[in-house]
């Protein structure tokens, strides 16, 4: 059985300036699969989650999961979910235990599940200490905890890993593989694509609210295995971003913080970027091809990164 | 039944909350403690001034009782949603089970044992400074219950102005039941207000709630049909907003914090 069935969801906001966030989406994921939707910021991953697990009422469209529809048995859908996020605010006052004994009240289970969740997510120790003191990566834990509190069946981890540092985010992830081997389906959201590479059995590429493409993380890069990725070290001006776009062979230019990426048709097209890097007085430290990747499968889409700024 | 045991149970999680933060916070404990005593006092020792009579000091020990009562009734149903929406938690609460009903049976807890705490502090102060005593405490009870009812009616359109207006919201929640105790004649008849005012009174369940309770110091008269008519009005309408306003918020999006 489909763990999440989402058929033609669309969602606009605001009034005098409306923006469409969600835009025809349709997806299926599969029980007990970690599906990652990628894409980034303000691509509609959490639109698109808020309207899955019934917050957001869509415009248009149909949600089912485990079978419930959202709109009409929103109470029975809220008892086998829940939801962690990676930039959640969080309540003072409170220590681990006593946060995760109020929400244990809430969704009715005992106690002796908020000792076995703090011992699951690495709490046990901290959990006297308040949750608002913790790190991100502690809190994040915290969240984690609070998230597998119910047994939910289907998991929505919303960005669970930004902001943290490279230890605590491989704990984390560590932390959602364990979950799904214990039979939790997983919708994630990211806009790291070595983190969707690495967690998910099927990822999809969101873009501007729609769904641009799906499949494996090998299905998805085989999209771009005609072409190379062209790694420039260093902060290119917009003007010479677009003067790179503009070389013949350049199918696509994104800058993130690592660095310029461009897509390009073959390794010829070394020889122009580079006449076009020195003709513009860009400063760069190095340039170097390297395998095609989500990135620059998105790259092709979308002619955006999925950090930063796009030409 | 089993839904019986979840609602209670889920009502009792907002009481949890409110009673550790009440715990550990001094700015919420001064609300059972330092604010209602510089409410009870001023008003009590500025009457005390003017008059030894027991019935005008009976009228305002508990007329002030009457408004926290209405106060945390409707304040304290309203406090848990806040604090998540503040503490950017709110989606965490709206995506659990929880009804919107259950945070005003939760809060009603939550204002019972408060209110437990001000009853003491009130009477007993009023006792001590003032020697008054609640002569007639069936009808007092009845009163104090009845201005419980009305802070519940409250609760539920704050919930519905939350839901939409979210942080915008909490100045209106503050300001609505004082100003509601005030319009419905807590120590005075209504009467001193111009006609068009006082026939908006009298459309109040809170201004008949309070009569019940200035007729157990006979300084008022009690109709128990229009008390009864005005809140089953007011909860109609209150329960309706409300179940549009939460609607209308899934609509809009506004029962999730964007990044």
């Amino acid at each position: 059985m489909d763990a999440v069935v989402a058929r033609n969801l669309s969602k606009t906001f605001g009034g005098d300036r409306p923006v469409r966030a969600l835009a025809d989406v349709s997806l299926r994921i599969r029980e007990g699969e970690i599906y990652g939707l990628l894409g980034p910021n303000g691509a509609g991953k959490t639109t698109l989650i808020a309207t899955l697990i019934g917050l957001t009422t869509p415009d248009q469209g149909s949600v089912t999961v485990c079978g419930l529809d959202v709109r009409t048995r929103l109470h029975q859908v809220q008892a086998v979910v829940n939801m962690v996020r990676g930039f959640s605010g969080v309540l003072e006052k409170f220590t681990a235990r006593e946060l995760l004994a109020y929400y244990a009240m809430l969704y009715g289970v005992d106690r002796g599940r908020v000792d076995e969740v703090l011992r699951l997510a690495g709490l046990w120790e901290r959990r006297k200490m308040e949750v608002a003191t913790f790190s991100s990566g502690w809190r994040q834990r915290f969240f984690i905890a609070k998230g597998i509190l119910n047994r939910p069946k289907v998991l929505f981890m919303d960005e669970p890993t930004v902001g943290l540092d490279v230890d605590a985010a491989l704990e984390v992830r560590a932390l959602i593989q364990e979950i799904n081997r214990e039979g939790c389906t997983i919708l994630l959201t990211t806009h790291y694509m070595r983190e969707a590479e690495a967690l998910c059995d099927r990822i999809t590429l969101i873009a501007q609210g729609r769904l641009m493409a799906e499949g494996t993380a090998a299905e998805l890069k085989a999209q771009v295995k005609q072409e190379e990725a062209l790694l420039i070290d260093g902060q290119l001006d917009p003007a010479t971003r677009s003067r790179l776009a503009r070389v013949p062979g350049v199918l696509a230019v994104a800058q993130d913080e690592a660095g310029c990426r461009l897509l390009v048709a073959d390794h010829g097209v070394m020889k122009p970027v580079l006449t076009t890097l020195a003709g513009s007085g860009a400063g760069f430290s190095g340039v170097r091809f390297e395998e095609p990747s989500l990135e620059d499968v998105f790259l092709k889409l979308t002619h955006r990164g999925l950090e930063g700024d796009h030409e | 039944m089993n839904s019986l045991a979840d609602t209670l149970r889920r009502s009792l999680a907002h009481a949890y909350y409110i009673f550790i933060v009440v715990q550990r916070d001094w700015f919420r404990l001064l609300d059972v403690t330092l604010w209602p005593l510089v409410l009870f006092l001023s008003m009590t020792l500025f009457v005390g001034a003017f008059t030894t009579d027991r019935s005008i000091t009976g009228l305002v020990v508990l007329g002030a009782l009457g408004w926290r009562i209405i106060y945390h009734f409707q304040m304290e149903a309203v406090t848990l949603y806040m604090d998540n929406y503040w503490f950017g938690m709110i989606e965490h609460l709206m995506i659990s089970p929880v009804r919107w009903w259950e945070f005003i049976l939760g809060g009603a807890i939550s204002a019972l044992g408060k209110i437990l705490v001000i009853s003491l502090l009130f009477l007993g102060l009023g006792q001590f400074l003032f020697h008054f005593t609640v002569d007639r405490w069936l009808a007092t009870l009845c009163g104090l219950l009845a201005c419980a009812a009305c802070g519940l009616v409250l609760a539920i359109f704050s919930m519905g102005v939350a839901f939409l207006k979210r942080g915008d919201a909490f100045a209106f929640i503050f300001a609505f039941p004082d100003a509601i105790a005030v319009l419905s004649g807590v120590f005075y008849s209504t009467s001193v207000f111009p006609g068009p005012v006082r026939a908006l009174a009298l459309t109040l369940p809170t201004t008949h709630a309070f009569n019940l309770l200035k007729s157990t110091v006979d300084k008022a008269e009690w109709n128990p049909a229009r008390f009864l008519a005005t809140l089953a009005c007011w909860l109609v309408i209150a329960i309706l907003c409300t179940h549009w306003a939460l609607k209308k918020a899934r609509r809009e999006g506004k029962l999730v914090k964007m990044k």
